[in-house]
């Protein structure tokens, strides 16, 4: 029980400190970039608690949640296409290799003249430019398979369907998993990017808005929420990771241990 | 004698073999390249791609051509390396002492546990308005957005290195009196040094990835502004031309990591695998 508690204030001292200085620090600022922390939460809770949850961020996070999808998605199938085939993955490898090697906001202006303002382009930007880490995982944890597990799935006369389910992605999942994280990142990235770049709602076009008409504790409310966004969106993934790949950590662990 | 000859040649036509099939299998992706630029110069020119969004494969590489023999290009260029190097070192010399605190400190790993872990998934662009207010578009809001973007992959990278630190090499290191010097040069360096390598190669794409964007919605100079620029006055060929630099930009970081991680890392298991 004690170590218990001491466990807790190691863990707490610094957040703890850190907040306290931001709250009495800022508490009489007159600094007009830096706003009371009190002002800050009040705009926050003002704005985000209220009508603008549902007119701003809801609709940032459902395009984030759809391009998202379809990176995983298509990243995962299509890995999975390649990786099997030597051929094909030799024909596309300098394609994808160039492709991903361009920053993915870079393709803004592209998405923007093909789709317009709208949801189709933010997730347009997402699908395009965040399916890379997906891709080439899945390529690889297909490629990295033991030749004889193939071969076993052969003699067996295992169906296509249960070949790819019930042993091709099942193995690549660690690595898999380890792409769609990146995959996560990339997207929530650009949501953002791609709402400050044209859009006429959502949290990125807020806070840049708000940025822009020298809204000051708007713009650092609406940074909280970006910062929440990416932090909720990386938890609720580590635990379907978490889940999705027990067994490999549980045979991770024993083999460390051996 | 006879048998280590038979291997020796055994393995000479092994390799040529496999020569060969890594020259059939470039052939191949020079081939989709080629493939894949001429149907966009002929959907292009036929006019099945829309005009208002796809300049034609020909003139996009030609402006890029001149480009490259332009001085704004290089400013350009120069501009967002400068800003992403900058960033980079500063992440160095941040996140190699905080990596090893962590690492090897009980203490400190679990007293920066909530703030660090809470501060990692906050994506580095969120700031982006915020660094806006305080320095406009300027070298100085880059670097920042920049540094706060590659911190984290590398910092990772070092704890993990540290905590990979021999304990029994470093007590052995104590109990000879081996010199700091040579105690960093023969157990620190060769411990960290791939790990420091591989945040390193994350942090360097991510550090463009963030200087792009900055000059891309914050209009500091670089790259991404040209693109906008060219965006703006409807110049596709030219804005194509960037996007197309900015990747062989990423290639080209790739490329230097790989040429310097050959002579650095040769004796390290991760490099001999590369021959299959």
């Amino acid at each position: 029980m004690r170590t218990l508690f001491k466990d807790m204030g190691l863990l707490l001292w610094l957040p703890i400190t850190i907040l306290l200085a931001w709250w009495f620090g800022s508490a009489n600022s007159t600094s007009i970039y830096f706003p009371p922390l009190e002002l800050i939460l009040e705009t926050f809770a003002r704005d985000w608690l209220g009508p603008r949850f549902v007119t701003d961020a809801l609709p940032s996070i459902g395009k984030f949640l759809v391009g998202f999808g379809i990176a995983a998605a298509g990243g995962v199938f299509l890995g999975m296409l390649i990786g099997l085939s030597r051929r094909l993955n030799a024909a596309l490898d300098p394609l994808i290799q160039f492709l991903r090697a361009i920053p993915p906001p870079a393709i803004l202006p592209i998405a923007l003249l093909l789709f317009g303002i709208g949801a189709s382009m933010n997730i347009a930007v997402i699908a395009l430019g965040a399916i890379w880490p997906a891709l080439l995982n899945t390529i690889d944890g297909v490629r990295a398979l033991d030749l004889q597990v193939i071969d076993m799935t052969k003699s067996y006369r295992l169906s296509p369907a249960k070949r790819i389910f019930k042993v091709l992605l099942p193995a690549a999942s660690p690595q898999i998993f380890a792409g769609l994280r990146v995959t996560l990142q990339m997207s929530i990235i650009l949501i953002v990017v791609s709402e400050m770049f044209a859009s006429t709602s959502g949290i990125g076009f807020y806070v840049l808005n708000s940025q822009q008409l020298f809204a000051v504790p708007e713009t650092w409310a609406g940074t909280i929420v970006l910062g929440l966004l990416g932090y909720v969106a990386t938890l609720v993934f580590v635990l379907i990771e978490r889940r999705v790949l027990a067994w490999h950590r549980g045979m991770y662990n024993s083999l460390e241990k051996a | 004698m006879s048998a280590s000859a038979f291997g020796f040649s055994l393995g000479k036509a092994v390799s040529s073999q496999r020569r060969r099939a890594r020259f059939a299998e470039s052939m191949w992706g020079l081939g989709t390249v080629v493939f894949v630029l001429l149907l966009w110069e002929i959907l292009s020119r036929t006019g099945m791609l829309p005009t208002i969004a796809f300049p034609s494969a020909s003139d996009v590489l030609l402006r890029l051509v001149s480009l490259l023999a332009s001085a704004t290009f290089w400013t350009a260029v120069g501009n967002t390396l400068s800003a992403a190097a900058i960033g980079l070192v500063i992440v160095l010399v941040i996140g190699l002492p905080f990596g090893m605190a962590i690492g090897r400190s009980r203490w400190v790993e679990r007293s920066t546990l909530l703030t660090f872990e809470f501060l990692k998934p906050i994506p580095p662009v969120a700031l982006l308005p915020l660094v806006l207010l305080f320095w406009g578009p300027s070298l100085t809001m880059k670097v920042f957005l920049v540094t706060m973007g590659a911190l984290w992959p590398f910092m990772v990278q070092v704890v993990y290195g540290a905590r990979e630190l021999d304990s029994t090499q470093l007590d052995l290191a104590r109990s000879y009196r081996l010199s700091r010097w040579r105690t960093i040069r023969q157990i620190f360096l060769p411990t960290l040094l791939p790990f420091g390598m591989t945040g390193m190669r994350v942090a360097a794409s991510i550090a463009v990835i963030v200087a792009v964007v900055a000059e891309l919605i914050g209009g500091a100079t670089g790259m991404g502004q040209e693109i906008a620029m060219a965006q703006n006055s409807a110049d596709l060929p030219t804005m194509y031309a960037y996007i197309f630099a900015t990747g062989l930009l990423g290639l080209a970081i790739n490329g230097v990591f790989n040429l310097i991680s050959k002579p650095l890392l040769f004796w390290h298991p991760s490099q001999r695998t590369k021959e299959h």
